[in-house]
């Protein structure tokens, strides 16, 4: 005859502490890493490697204990990161166009891009949503970065200017004539009847 | 020649640069008086309109593969702790210092004292095969006596590193299992288990 106990501890969940860690950090700041790699690249895919890529750089200068900083400096490292890849990849991708026809691979890349939005899709505001992103796209990068960075990475102009290598008078200037901008590109439509 | 290059001169020079827009003067005078980071209320308005705008959510393949990435890391949590990963106790570069095999050993070593120790007059932990000669048992239930005793290291895991008396502790969780049976006088035995966990802190070896 055999008697247990009752258990003096609670069964282990499925994920280590560790796993279930990163998947909350993952949950929280994935998708405003994701933002940030689509508005650098030139697809979703593109985005994707980059991101995983410079997790990756990440994670290996933590297990080997190279990385300068705690938790808080995470983020500011894989904006830098994300930022670095995306300009190596676009460097490699026009060298490649140079030697090959890419007519059709731009057209099948644009249609692409319809099918993946940058922002959650939202009945409601839906036509605001499209136009935020088509105004962002439209914006020059170096303001468009900086925008997404700002709101939705909820970086500091110091962090920004540090990631970006510029100045934080600069970031903040070019943030204001970014918003500017997409204010007024958003503005137009609305006076068009889109919005 | 030199007539037309003064022609040239002298039209270039009646040109006036254009005024800077409305937009670059305000910006340049927010710089100069170190407002640029702050905005207008119009400004906060439309900020707060676009980030209502959220991010898509990365996809489930996508959160997959970051997942695996980081699978093997350890997640610090400050300078001090740092949560290990089920897969891997602990980190994958060289450790010639096995804290995980120190505090199984240490436990196993319990478990094996535990079995082989006499019968104490104290009472305590005993384990006896002759149901003849003991002293005071902890059961609650009358007439039974104590048969045998064994505990078992189920599961051992890294916790991670916690300062204790400021020097570096890792915290090794040790799960048994406790496995006794007990005899009565007509010869009826009652087996009965119990799983039991215990941190023990071992001294980090610091470089």
């Amino acid at each position: 005859m055999k008697e247990a106990f009752s258990p003096l501890v609670n069964s282990a969940t499925d994920l280590s502490p560790s796993a279930s860690a990163w998947r909350t950090w993952l949950g929280e700041n994935a998708p405003r890493l994701l933002l940030f790699a689509r508005q650098q690249t030139r697809s979703n895919e593109d985005a994707q490697d980059v991101l995983q890529d410079a997790l990756v750089k990440l994670v290996e200068k933590l297990r080997t204990g190279e990385f300068v900083g705690g938790q808080e400096a995470w983020m500011p490292y894989l904006y830098t990161a994300i930022r670095r890849l995306a300009i190596d990849l676009s460097r490699r991708d026009d060298r490649r166009k140079r030697r090959e026809d890419t007519v059709g691979e731009d057209i099948g890349t644009e249609l692409q891009e319809a099918f993946h939005p940058w922002f959650e899709s939202d009945a409601s505001d839906d036509e605001t949503r499209v136009l935020l992103e088509a105004g962002l796209k439209e914006l020059p990068p170096k303001f468009a970065e900086v925008i997404v960075m700002k709101i939705w990475g909820e970086r500091t102009f110091a962090e920004i200017g540090e990631a970006l290598d510029i100045s934080q008078n600069t970031a903040a200037s070019r943030y204001r004539y970014g918003l500017e901008a997409l204010k007024r590109k958003l503005g137009g439509a609305r006076r068009k009847g889109d919005l | 020649m030199n007539t037309e290059f003064q022609e040239l001169e002298n039209r270039l020079s009646a040109m006036r640069p254009a005024a800077p827009d409305d937009g670059l003067l305000s910006r340049l005078e927010d710089a100069m008086e170190d407002r640029l980071a702050l905005s207008t209320v119009e400004d906060a308005r439309f900020e707060a309109m676009v980030r209502g705008a959220k991010p898509v959510k990365v996809p489930a393949e996508l959160m997959a593969s970051l997942e695996s990435i980081v699978s093997v890391t350890p997640f610090p949590l400050d300078d001090n702790i740092v949560l290990f990963t089920k897969g891997s106790a602990a980190p994958s570069f060289k450790r010639r210092y096995r804290p995980i095999a120190a505090a199984a050993a240490v436990a196993c070593l319990g478990a094996a004292a535990a079995l082989f120790m006499p019968t104490s007059p104290r009472g305590g932990s005993v384990v006896e095969n002759s149901p003849g000669t003991h002293g005071k048992h902890s059961i609650s239930t009358p007439g039974y006596v104590p048969a045998s005793f064994g505990r078992n290291v189920e599961d051992a895991s890294d916790e991670g590193v916690v300062l204790k008396d400021g020097k570096p502790h890792r915290v090794m969780k040790i799960v048994y299992k406790e496995q006794g049976s007990f005899i009565n006088a007509e010869g009826k035995k009652v087996e009965v288990e119990q799983p039991r966990v215990e941190y023990i802190l071992v001294p980090e070896k610091v470089d």
